[in-house]
């Protein structure tokens, strides 16, 4: 009996050994960054989550990708589990402009800060700071350049993205503060695919039934701008309806070089996270004083001037 | 020894009291004072353009950087005059400037009046067309986008302010303008990234003859 007490005891003594040389260890290990993603099921947000990753790595932090899959439930389970697993900052592309807001200030009061990546939250007391793409000006220019190639008459449709996003209706008023000025051109369809390519084909494929006679679509991202076209493709009208999409996914962008879609505004992903995870570092460095909100330029990305772009950004 | 019980049962309605006057469920608030609260929640972009333009970028124009100074410096050094007089909202944005200068007009267009400047062998094309975008929000930085929390509010301001031209500023400049004419006039101007344009585009906010 004595025996195992004394094994017991032992045994103990060693732990705690063991435990207090670990510490410096642990202490030594680096701090964790999560990056927080919409949605993973599209290739524009993978680029996106990968970018914010690899600069943060890059930077000397261990970070981890959590998916949100477009569930603010599912987000918010994400944010309770970063900050009990001590993660320092969060890389963050929001699901929901108003329902995310929470899940910030949560963050905020337990003492991690977070930055906005391409989607911003309706607040600016809750982010460190919001990197966010001028979804605003760049539809202003896709608005311009579709009156330019569709002319001042026809019927086209609009795809709209997640109804909860501000991205969505940021892009659809810029569409929109260009081409209402013209009367000829006549929206007869404006329906949400969430920026997904498959519900896109599907609520598109209904559209076209109903309207045949369309000469354009517009969508609120190149992931509906796939999905329409293949609806296009399989009605025999690919060369008839002129495709308007926007982010500048790679898919997309050799599609406008072989002049199968008109056009799409070009997104800069991987400087939006690479920039936020930058803030990020800054952040836990001791900077305190960040911009609120950071309008990333979008560009315009037609048959004209492709050749410039590729790989989710501008060539160098 | 009387029982302590009813002390600790009235101790602890007296917390649970306090607790909930401190920190209630529910409020109740009237109907026309919810109503009223929802209305001033809602943007009014009319009104703070219409603020922004008689408050502030008006009386902006006094300290707008002359054409007869900005033309030369950007053929001279672009980015220097740039970085000197213009301003870029976020990450590789278009420079905006707040711009002013006099001259003769020279063409009247269907939606331009062509001046050449005086002082400068340079002409400038004030907008009497369509408008779109963000110039006139942005060119004086004046408007703080961090200070919105939708940035849909933000937006809207640029249609709001893009109509104000367009209905009173470019009709009176379209009625008045003739070739030879001199004018004085202020606007934003907006030059993108590799933008060397020939004429300088200028959208006017003030026009005097």
């Amino acid at each position: 009996m004595k025996t195992t007490f004394r094994q017991f005891i032992r045994l103990l003594a060693i732990s705690l050994a063991a435990l207090l040389i670990g510490s410096p260890s642990q202490a030594a290990e680096k701090q964790k960054i999560a990056v927080v993603i919409s949605t993973l099921n599209n290739p524009w947000f993978v680029v996106l989550g990968d970018a914010a990753k690899a600069r943060a790595i890059e930077l000397g932090y261990d970070a981890v990708v959590f998916d949100s899959q477009n569930d603010t439930a599912k987000e918010a389970a994400h944010f309770e589990n970063l900050i009990a697993r001590g993660y320092k900052a969060v890389l963050f592309n929001p699901t929901d402009a108003n329902a995310s807001v929470a899940n910030v200030k949560k963050a905020k009061a337990a003492g991690v800060p977070v930055f906005c990546i391409d989607r911003e939250i309706n607040s600016t007391d809750a982010a460190t700071a919001q990197l966010l793409s001028d979804n605003y000006s760049g539809c202003v220019a896709l608005g311009q350049h579709f009156v330019k190639v569709v002319g001042k008459e026809g019927k086209y449709a609009e795809l709209l993205g997640i109804v909860g996003d501000n991205n969505t209706f940021n892009r659809s008023k810029g569409f929109h503060s260009v081409v209402d000025r013209f009367p000829g051109l006549k929206m007869v369809a404006q329906q949400s695919a969430d920026f997904d390519r498959a519900k896109a084909l599907e609520v598109f494929e209904s559209i076209l039934q109903k309207n045949p006679d369309l000469v354009a679509v517009f969508c609120g991202n190149d992931a509906m701008a796939m999905g329409a076209y293949q609806a296009l493709l399989s009605a025999g009208k690919a060369d008839k309806v002129k495709v308007f999409g926007f982010d500048g996914a790679d898919d997309v962008v050799k599609l406008i070089a072989e002049k199968k879609i008109a056009a799409t505004g070009m997104q800069f992903p991987k400087v939006m996270a690479a920039k936020a995870a930058e803030f990020a570092d800054q952040y836990l460095k001791g900077k305190r004083d960040f911009q609120q909100k950071i309008p990333v330029k979008v560009d315009l990305v037609t048959p004209e001037n492709v050749g410039k772009f590729g790989n989710y950004g501008k060539k160098p | 020894m009387p029982s302590r019980k009813p002390l600790l049962i009235a101790a602890a309605l007296a917390v649970a009291g306090l607790v909930w006057w401190r920190f209630p469920l529910f409020h109740i608030v009237s109907l026309e004072q919810s109503q009223a609260e929802q209305k001033a929640a809602v943007f009014d972009a009319v009104k703070v353009a219409t603020e922004f333009w008689n408050a502030k970028l008006l009386p902006a124009t006094g300290r707008a950087v002359e054409l007869r100074e900005l033309l030369p410096a950007l053929a001279k050094d672009s980015a220097a005059a740039r970085k000197q007089h213009g301003r870029t909202l976020g990450i590789g944005g278009a420079t905006m400037f707040l711009v002013r200068g006099s001259g003769n007009v020279t063409a009247v267009e269907d939606d331009a009046v062509i001046v050449v400047l005086d002082g400068a062998d340079a002409k400038v094309s004030l907008s009497t067309g369509l408008l779109f975008g963000n110039t006139l929000r942005d060119a004086s930085g004046l408007l703080d986008v961090s200070a919105y929390p939708n940035s849909q509010d933000f937006n809207d301001l640029s249609t709001q302010l893009n109509s104000i031209v367009e209905t009173k500023v470019a009709p009176a400049l379209r009625e008045r303008a003739a070739v030879g004419k001199p004018i004085r006039f202020a606007g934003c101007a907006e030059l993108e990234e590799d933008a060397k344009p020939a004429v300088m585009p200028v959208i006017p906010i003030k026009v005097e003859w």
